[in-house]
């Protein structure tokens, strides 16, 4: 009962915003947040039942071959708690940006929220393309919403490939229909071992290229560093933190549930992929002078990390991957919001402009420091941790240059982050006084947004802790166990 | 001799006739069918009696898969929500004057028989072919129509935008209520005859449950929705003259 209100509760809050703008100009921010708040309580209550007791809600009340049916179990409550704590941190930064003004945004907002809901907990294939459709649409506006001309190009950009992409999903969705005349996925997984070869092949080409595209792995990756640097803050935070791990969500479901069993040489494509983009992503990163692109390309790199977890196919990889999305959407969105925040107060993006930070807001600086050296690796921290994990997983499935590729990723990933914690620390321009120097734009103090920071960088550090003991790893490794256990799933869907 | 448009023309024949080559041999590799089987045969042979509706499409789209319909419907309001963000900048409006005298009288005859296929369409989709994605975009054709031969500032009077935005999201909002009647009735988002929906008699104007319903909320939707999709766009090309080019458009 509950799984179906974590996606109507979002949507019916995007369809309110519109009537109650029609009554007042301006909406009060009070009433965004108390909509999102019930919103992600909505969600937190779908990931809650999904955990204890995985549970499925038949739409309608028809059969799971002729309806369409939600899935919650432990691996889409995972990701469930990934959305929700984003998008909760999202909503807070922009609601102390832009305030209640632009109620589009908010629509699209809770329009995004509903639909990554709705790809998390759907156990239909088609569902999935069509709230792919909106999540899609949603995120194309909310890259082109500050309305620069960058913002504008790398919305079209982004709405270009991930047009592709969908294309790619609807094509192989057509293919899985073809063959099997189902769409259910957990019928999906029984009825895939009949069909010929040749056509799994193209199914799993066209699903597999499709959800790379939409995750911004390495070859495909060009709509991402635009559309994540050009973004608003808030904005920005969302797509690194949140987005990215939905679509990655999309491809364990889909490849753990269709190809395990029957076509392996996906998640050997996986690795590949993974591989590729780890290092592609470094190596670019280390290359860009804009802090965000910076980010944005780092991003990339951390999807090859995941990618290679979930190429181990196994439970510990599944595990790993998933504990290290985790860990991204905390680090990255921290790192995001920390960056924006500064380089607004500085009029500037480029690294070696950053400078005198230290001085003048330790706070962001410390925070940055924390999660960028957890996104780097370092030990105590929770990047380390999952960092190990999917080494551990890649070595023990028999792969050890994906495990090599992210011990050399580590390396490179010091090095750009180092340069720009130098720029920070190093002494600015306020040092030696310029009279003609135009005084640096007044924006209002962000407490928010620095809580924000302040309590990821103390999650990382929390997480890195924890997974010391057996007790949460036996947490973690369960949600591994349950994304590879096809079985299970089907047996949950079909009551059998 | 520049040569790389050419080489990256060949890669790019060369991965499109690959891809083609293995989509055809996905295909030619299925084994042919002879009979309808899987859910396909059960909407077949059950639908009107498990939802009470002649026209099996609608059937499928408005209650066996009645979700998927509420996700496309919102596809539509956020495309509309994001062109009229992207849009919405302009401070004057200039509306064109519209076509000629002839033309005008045309549509003033045509229009109100447009509106009345629109709404019948719309009703008649759980009976005959059509439904509320059909009649709602037959019902946009017509503002369509009025904002090119009389110009946007007069259609913008007859239908103004906010009684657009107000249709569709109560549209939205009307597909939702139906949704969670049938779950607080206990049998699922969006159940139709299960809840407790009245059947009535199959062929009838009332029948099929939430379905006629359901076909209204995505009418009004889909109808209200494209419209002001439109409406947006021409206004821009409207005032396309003050438009700066290069900078923020703000």
């Amino acid at each position: 009962m509950t799984l179906v209100l974590a996606i109507v509760v979002p949507l019916v809050a995007a369809f309110l915003i519109p009537v109650f703008h029609l009554a007042r100009k301006t909406l009060p921010v009070s009433l965004i947040g108390i909509m999102g708040l019930i919103s992600l309580s909505a969600s937190m209550a779908a990931a809650y039942a999904g955990w204890f007791s995985p549970e499925v809600s038949l739409l309608g009340g028809w059969a799971p071959e002729i309806g369409i049916v939600l899935v919650a179990d432990r691996l889409s409550s995972a990701f469930l708690l990934i959305t929700g704590i984003g998008s909760g941190a999202a909503l807070a930064c922009a609601l102390e940006k832009f305030g209640g003004g632009p109620w589009r945004f908010y629509a699209i907002f809770f329009l995004l929220l509903g639909s990554m809901n709705g790809i998390l907990l759907t156990g239909d294939l088609f569902n999935l393309f069509v709230f792919y459709e909106i999540f899609s649409v949603a995120a194309y506006l909310l890259v082109a919403f500050s309305m620069s001309w960058q913002a504008l190009e790398a919305g079209l950009k982004y709405l270009v490939l991930g047009t592709i992409g969908a294309l790619f999903i609807l094509l192989g969705t057509a293919f899985t229909f073809m063959a099997t005349g189902i769409l259910n996925m957990a019928l999906l997984s029984e009825a895939l071992v009949s069909v010929p070869r040749e056509t799994l092949t193209a199914i799993s080409a066209c699903l597999v290229l499709g959800l790379t595209i939409k995750t911004g792995a390495f070859p495909v990756h060009f709509w991402l560093p635009d559309a994540h640097s050009s973004a608003q803050t808030a904005v920005s935070a969302l797509l690194s933190g949140v987005l990215v791990k939905v679509s990655i969500y999309a491809l364990m479901r889909v490849c753990f549930l269709f190809f395990l069993e029957t076509n392996g040489t996906v998640f050997l494509a996986i690795t590949v992929i993974g591989s590729l983009s780890a290092l592609g992503g470094h190596l670019m990163a280390l290359r860009q002078d804009d802090i965000k692109r910076l980010l944005a390309y780092s991003t990339v790199a951390q999807i090859g990390y995941i990618l290679i977890g979930v190429g181990c196919a196994s439970a510990a990889g599944a595990a790993a991957a998933v504990f290290h999305s985790f860990n991204h959407m905390l680090m990255k969105m921290g790192l995001f919001i920390a960056a924006g925040n500064v380089s607004d107060e500085k009029g500037t993006r480029e690294i070696c402009k950053l400078t005198g930070l230290w001085k003048e807001k330790p706070f962001w600086v410390l925070g940055f420091t924390v999660l960028s050296a957890a996104i780097v690796g370092i030990p105590p921290l929770n990047g380390f941790m999952s960092k190990w994990f999917i080494i551990l997983s890649s070595a023990g499935a028999g792969t050890v240059i994906p495990a090599l590729v992210i011990a050399a990723g580590t390396v490179i990933s010091a090095a750009y982050y180092l340069r720009v914690l130098s720029a920070f620390v190093s002494p600015g321009e306020s040092d030696q006084e310029d009279p003609f120097k135009s005084s640096p734009r007044k924006v209002r103090s962000k407490i928010v947004s620095l809580t924000i920071v302040g309590s990821f960088a103390m999650f990382c550090l929390a997480l890195g802790i924890m997974a010391f003991s057996p007790f949460s790893r036996e947490y973690f490794s369960s949600i591994g166990r349950t994304a590879v256990d096809v079985g299970a799933y089907v047996g949950l869907v079909t009551g059998r | 001799m520049n040569i790389r448009p050419f080489l990256f023309r060949i890669t790019a024949l060369f991965l499109c006739a690959f891809l083609g080559v293995m989509l055809f041999r996905g295909i030619a590799a299925m084994p042919p069918k002879e009979s309808v089987t899987g859910p396909a045969a059960h909407y077949l042979e059950r639908a009107s009696r498990e939802t009470g509706a002649r026209n099996v499409v609608g059937a499928i789209l408005f209650d066996y898969r009645a979700f998927d319909t509420l996700g496309e419907s919102t596809v539509i309001f956020t495309a509309v929500c994001g062109i009229s963000m992207l849009f919405s900048r302009r401070k004057f409006h200039r509306s064109s004057s519209g076509l000629s005298f002839i033309a005008k009288r045309g549509i003033g005859i045509m229009a109100p028989f447009l509106i009345m296929y629109a709404t019948v369409i719309i009703l008649f989709g759980h009976i005959s072919p059509g439904g509320g994605f059909q009649g709602g975009t037959i019902f946009a054709t017509v503002t369509v129509l009025l904002c090119v031969v009389f110009g946007s500032s007069f259609e913008s009077s007859y239908f103004p935008p906010k009684t657009k935005e107000s249709l569709e999201s109560g549209g939205a909002l009307l597909f939702c209520g139906i949704g969670l009647v049938g779950l607080a009735a206990g049998t699922g988002f969006l159940s139709n005859l299960s809840a407790g929906f009245p059947a009535g008699r199959e062929g009838s104007l009332l029948s099929a449950g939430t379905i006629p319903l359901l076909n209204i909320a995505v009418g009004m939707k889909v109808g209200a929705g494209l419209s002001a999709i439109f409406y947006s766009m021409i206004k821009m090309l409207d005032t396309t003259n003050d438009y700066r080019e290069g900078g923020p458009i703000r």
